[in-house]
């Protein structure tokens, strides 16, 4: 990002260790504040580590992370996630459920009842307000998850890999309804997934992580046009950035990619 | 949403054999206990025909009825009590280690120890009193709401406690929000529990400390060589703990539907 006072969330110098073990060490990164950035990086590199530590789930151990201009310390009210096994509480009906975050903070009831409709008639859940979970599908539950982070408005969307315990065909159903959603309400968003794909699809950038501890090692703009469709997924730009992205991830470092420290 | 596929099968016949095979056992072991009894032993052994007999003259009388109000009000009085003190200091001590450290070494030993040996003790502090059956059937219910409760919250899914932390849940949303809801299928297995053993222990008491009630008419009536009449009385006691059994079932399934076992 050139622009950084647009920037949203400022990761600077991000340290983080589990013990012995080294996870992140001087990490930088900038969101801006409409911006989709894709992380992708080998499982157990520390994606989720990263992602938890923006969202104030975990701390860092040396390092800042600024949402805003405001440290992050604690969860903050104007960042929601979406979680890889949806999260959702059995016990709660799908309407409870989307309500959760706005119960929490005391909203008006009627302000609630209009957010949570119009948040479940964006996912597309109309109908089953009052299902709980076990009777949803895989795809059904993490449309709720999405609801249920997005009827906070927050200025700040984190996923972690969200669609990845779905199954194929519905997984891409949710990719472009995501990406419809976002064009309606365009928020800075972290995309963390496994799936090359999906992080050139969805992403204004991707960021490669490798190594242990972990750094970014390339960064690639994506220049394809939104609103993107189906139609990007076949484009020449698409195809070169997703083999660009395989040879960042698999590639020996020493060979001729772009390197960022 | 449409019927399932397959909803209009033919009707489940009421009558199968799973459902038959104790009805022929039962008959099977009446009979053979009435034939035995009458070929083999002195009169005043109870028989099935002899129970049925009585029931009218045991049943008819205000004494049975005031036994029965008795008792059973002390037990369920004893689990209500019982199971809300339970949960408060089994939530405690689920979410809190310190508490866990002060009270697990003594809960955990009080609960396996057989209560009957704490009667004498009962008596001591309260007389031969109602009271004493009431204060067992506490401690009865207590003990195992506050082990199941504690360990059920104890164990509460991190992804749940993510989702809570991330949209701003303090302490008491966690608790009461949270770990309690989940752990409700360990709880309501507790109160079962508990249920059973209160109801164990309630007629010990009235036998031990002669306090008036089912457990203690059952007593006198076979010292009065009446053992059908005694019967009568065991036999609304077996009822009444296959009630409470079927409705802890019933109860579990629906608070907690999402928990199929
Ligand atoms: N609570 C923890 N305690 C100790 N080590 C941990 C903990 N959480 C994660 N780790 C370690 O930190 C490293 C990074 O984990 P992380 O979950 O962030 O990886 P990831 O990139 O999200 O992997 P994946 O793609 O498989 O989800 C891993 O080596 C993991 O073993
Ligand atoms: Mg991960």
């Amino acid at each position: 990002m050139t622009e950084s006072a647009q920037a949203r969330l400022v990761v600077e110098n991000a340290c983080l260790r589990y013990g012995a073990l080294d996870v992140l060490a001087g990490l930088n990164l900038t969101v801006g504040s409409t911006e989709i950035v894709s992380i992708v990086g080998p499982s157990g590199c520390g994606k989720t580590t990263l992602l938890r530590c923006v969202g104030g789930l975990n701390q860092l151990n040396g390092g800042t992370i600024h949402i805003d201009g405001q440290r992050v310390e604690k969860p903050l009210p104007s960042v929601s996630m979406v979680f890889q096994h949806f999260g959702l509480f059995p016990w709660k009906s799908l309407w409870s459920n989307i309500a959760y975050g706005l119960k929490l903070r005391h909203r008006p009831k009627d302000e609630i009842a209009s957010r949570v409709a119009e948040a479940i008639e964006l996912v597309g859940l109309k109908g089953f307000e009052q299902s709980y979970p076990h009777q949803l599908s895989g795809g059904m539950q993490q449309r709720a998850g999405l609801a249920r982070a997005l009827v906070m408005e927050p200025k700040l969307l984190l996923m972690d890999e969200p669609f990845s315990a779905i199954d194929a065909q519905t997984r891409e159903q949710l990719q472009f309804e995501m990406l419809r959603i976002w064009d309606r309400r365009p928020t800075a968003m972290m995309f963390v997934t496994h799936a090359i794909d999906e992080a050139v699809l969805m992403g204004d950038r991707v960021v490669v992580l490798a190594g242990r501890p972990a750094h970014v090692r390339a960064v690639r703009e994506v220049n394809l046009p939104r609103p993107r469709d189906r139609s990007v997924v076949s484009s020449p730009e698409f195809i070169k950035l997703r083999e660009q992205v395989w040879h960042d991830l698999f590639d020996q470092p020493g060979g001729t990619q772009a390197r960022v420290q | 949403m449409a019927a399932p596929p397959g909803a209009e099968r033919a009707p489940r016949r009421w009558l199968t054999r799973e459902r038959a095979a104790p009805v022929v056992a039962g008959i099977a072991i009446l009979l053979i206990w009435e034939i035995a009894v009458r070929s083999l032993l002195p009169s005043f052994v109870a028989t099935p025909t002899g129970i049925v007999r009585a029931i009218p003259s045991t049943m008819g009388t205000w004494a049975f009825w005031t036994d029965v109000a008795v008792t059973l009000s002390a037990i369920v009085q004893g689990v209500v009590i019982g199971s809300a003190a339970g949960i408060l200091v089994g939530v405690a001590m689920g979410r809190v280690r310190e508490i866990d450290w002060f009270l697990s070494t003594y809960i955990r030993a009080l609960y396996a120890l057989p209560l009957i040996a704490l009667v004498p003790l009962v008596i001591l502090w309260v007389g031969y009193q109602p009271e004493a059956r009431l204060i067992i059937v506490i401690i009865s219910v207590f003990l195992p709401v506050a082990v199941t409760t504690a360990d059920g919250t104890r164990a509460i899914s991190k992804d749940y406690l993510d989702v809570g932390q991330m949209f701003g849940a303090r302490t008491h949303n966690v608790w009461f929000g949270i770990a309690l809801p989940s752990a409700l299928p360990f709880i309501i297995a507790g109160i079962e529990l508990g249920f059973a053993r209160g109801i164990t222990n309630a007629i010990a008491v009235e036998v031990l400390a002669s306090v008036p009630g089912m457990g203690m008419s059952v007593f006198t009536k076979s010292n009065e060589l009446n053992e059908n009449a005694s019967l009568v009385y065991v036999v609304c006691l077996a009822i009444f703990a296959v009630s409470v059994r079927a409705l802890m079932i019933r109860s579990r399934r629906w608070l907690a539907p999402w928990y199929s076992r």
